[in-house]
């Protein structure tokens, strides 16, 4: 039991280092997700389950998605509000 | 070492790193993904603080009933807050993050050390 | 090495040298700080029967004289099985009552902020999202509802199932392009808002303080038990709901489309 939260736990150490090398800022975006997601599976090993719930689908899904709508805006002004035809 | 200091030690490692990433990134989508590491991390502290090793569930069904050993409630009360102002947070500052971006054209926010210097890690956005 | 690989690694790599030599050193302090085994207060050095934890878990704060809470009686000053629910909706409403000012707020703050956008000429979406999106929508929508009324006797509650509702909201905005007008959402926010302050100040006309507990216990277990902490939190879930909802579609539009 304990060896499986060290692995998660060095998992999630690891996944927040390279979140802030990432070239690309998609990736890093992602790689939030699953530390939360990561997280959300801690709140469940210490018997946390309505915050695991809560984790889980606003710090996983909902925040990640957030990130994506607002990289997709910073991209559609860089190239100049493209009209595609 | 115990589970419970595995609880905590793996929360301050994240409250580091992401204290470390608002410090020394210049990109203010990777400040504000900093930003919430930092409060995953905070989180996952509040909740360790108040958890037993024999404890189980706060729920009381047939089983639990009666003065069983239960896990604390009350951090997990105030986590539960915390993470919806977690995404609040995080979504405003990403509005913010959009009128930077058409307002001076690039993410990167302006220092005195390196304002005048292209850096070699330019993050893209795609 | 010549000046620029040494101007280089003088800008990039000795900031993040030093923060990180400062942030050792702070956590060693909070470190020692945290495991003095001196004399003095200490920070976790209380085990859980001492803590305030204690009087929510038997609930005990006004009524002094409970040893354990049993399943099925009647009877405790607050009757859901869930404590986490008690101390959100119960013991602790006025500061779940700040949270939804605050989430408020910013969403307040994106609708003002997001600027209308140009859409690109509108692209429809492919044949399996526009089949498939109903169907799951459906059970979306049902695990949210679900998740909002059981929140007094399992895990869940208003947050986690306004949650998973927006994203099935979310997920129809994606796919279709007419789908809900923002001024519903900003007027179903506003009217739950109203309905969670109402609740309060009925609070004081009978008990004599906010958000008090008025409507008469039942078993602990049953449906209809806890007064008004189901009320209460199907008001917050679907306040929850709509301004997660607002806000992920002011990114998407940016502006209410005039249809």
């Amino acid at each position: 039991m304990i060896y499986l939260i060290l692995v998660l736990s060095l998992l999630m150490v690891a996944g927040s280092i390279a979140v802030l090398f990432q070239r690309t800022l998609r990736a890093a975006a992602l790689i939030t997700g699953v530390v939360s997601l990561l997280a959300a599976v801690f709140f469940v090993f210490m018997r946390a389950y309505d915050v695991a719930i809560t984790e889980a689908s606003i710090g996983a899904v909902l925040s990640t998605a957030v990130y994506f709508f607002a990289l997709k805006r910073i991209e559609v002004h860089e190239q100049g509000n493209v009209d595609e035809d | 070492m115990s589970v419970h200091g595995l609880f905590l030690y793996n929360a301050a490692a994240l409250i580091v790193i992401g204290i470390f990433g608002i410090l020394t990134r210049k990109n203010i989508i990777k400040i504000l993904l900093a930003i919430n590491i930092l409060q995953t991390g905070v989180n996952l502290l509040l909740v360790a603080v108040g958890w037993r090793p024999e404890g189980i569930a706060p729920i009381i069904t047939e089983q639990t009933s009666g003065m069983v050993q239960f896990v604390d409630p009350l951090p997990q009360a105030m986590v539960l807050t915390a993470i919806v102002i977690a995404f609040g947070t995080t979504a405003l500052g990403l509005i913010i993050a959009i009128n930077y971006f058409k307002t001076h054209g690039s993410l990167e926010t302006p220092s005195f050390l390196y304002g005048h210097m292209k850096s070699d890690e330019d993050e893209v956005v795609q | 090495m010549n000046r620029g690989t040494w101007m280089k690694i003088r800008a990039q790599v000795l900031p993040s040298i030093f923060v990180l030599l400062i942030l050792c050193a702070g956590s060693l302090l909070v470190y020692r700080a945290l495991t003095d085994e001196g004399e003095g207060v200490k920070v976790m050095g209380a085990p859980i029967p001492e803590r305030i934890s204690s009087r929510f878990i038997t609930k005990s704060v006004n009524q002094r004289d409970n040893v354990s809470v049993e399943f099925g009686e009647r009877g405790y000053e607050e009757g859901s099985a869930n404590l986490v629910t008690s101390v959100v909706v119960n013991y602790r409403a006025f500061d779940t009552l700040l949270e939804v000012i605050v989430l408020f707020a910013s969403a307040a703050g994106v609708a003002l902020l997001a600027a209308p956008r140009r859409r690109p000429r509108y692209r429809e979406s492919s044949v399996i999202v526009r089949n498939v999106v109903p169907i799951v929508n459906m059970l979306v929508f049902m695990t949210g509802a679900v998740i909002i009324l059981r929140g007094h006797l399992s895990p869940g509650g208003g947050f986690a199932g306004g949650a998973v509702i927006a994203s099935g909201f979310i997920l129809l905005s994606l796919a279709f392009r007419h789908t809900i007008r923002g001024r519903l959402l900003i007027v179903l926010e506003s009217v739950m808002g109203l309905g969670i302050l109402g609740v309060g100040l009925l609070g004081i006309y009978y008990d004599g303080y906010f958000l008090s507990n008025f409507l008469p216990t039942g078993r602990v277990g049953s449906f209809f038990s806890s007064g008004t902490v189901l009320i209460l939190y199907l008001l917050i879930g679907v306040k929850v709901l709509s301004e997660i909802a607002g806000i992920s579609l002011s990114f998407l539009r940016g502006e209410e489309e005039k249809a």
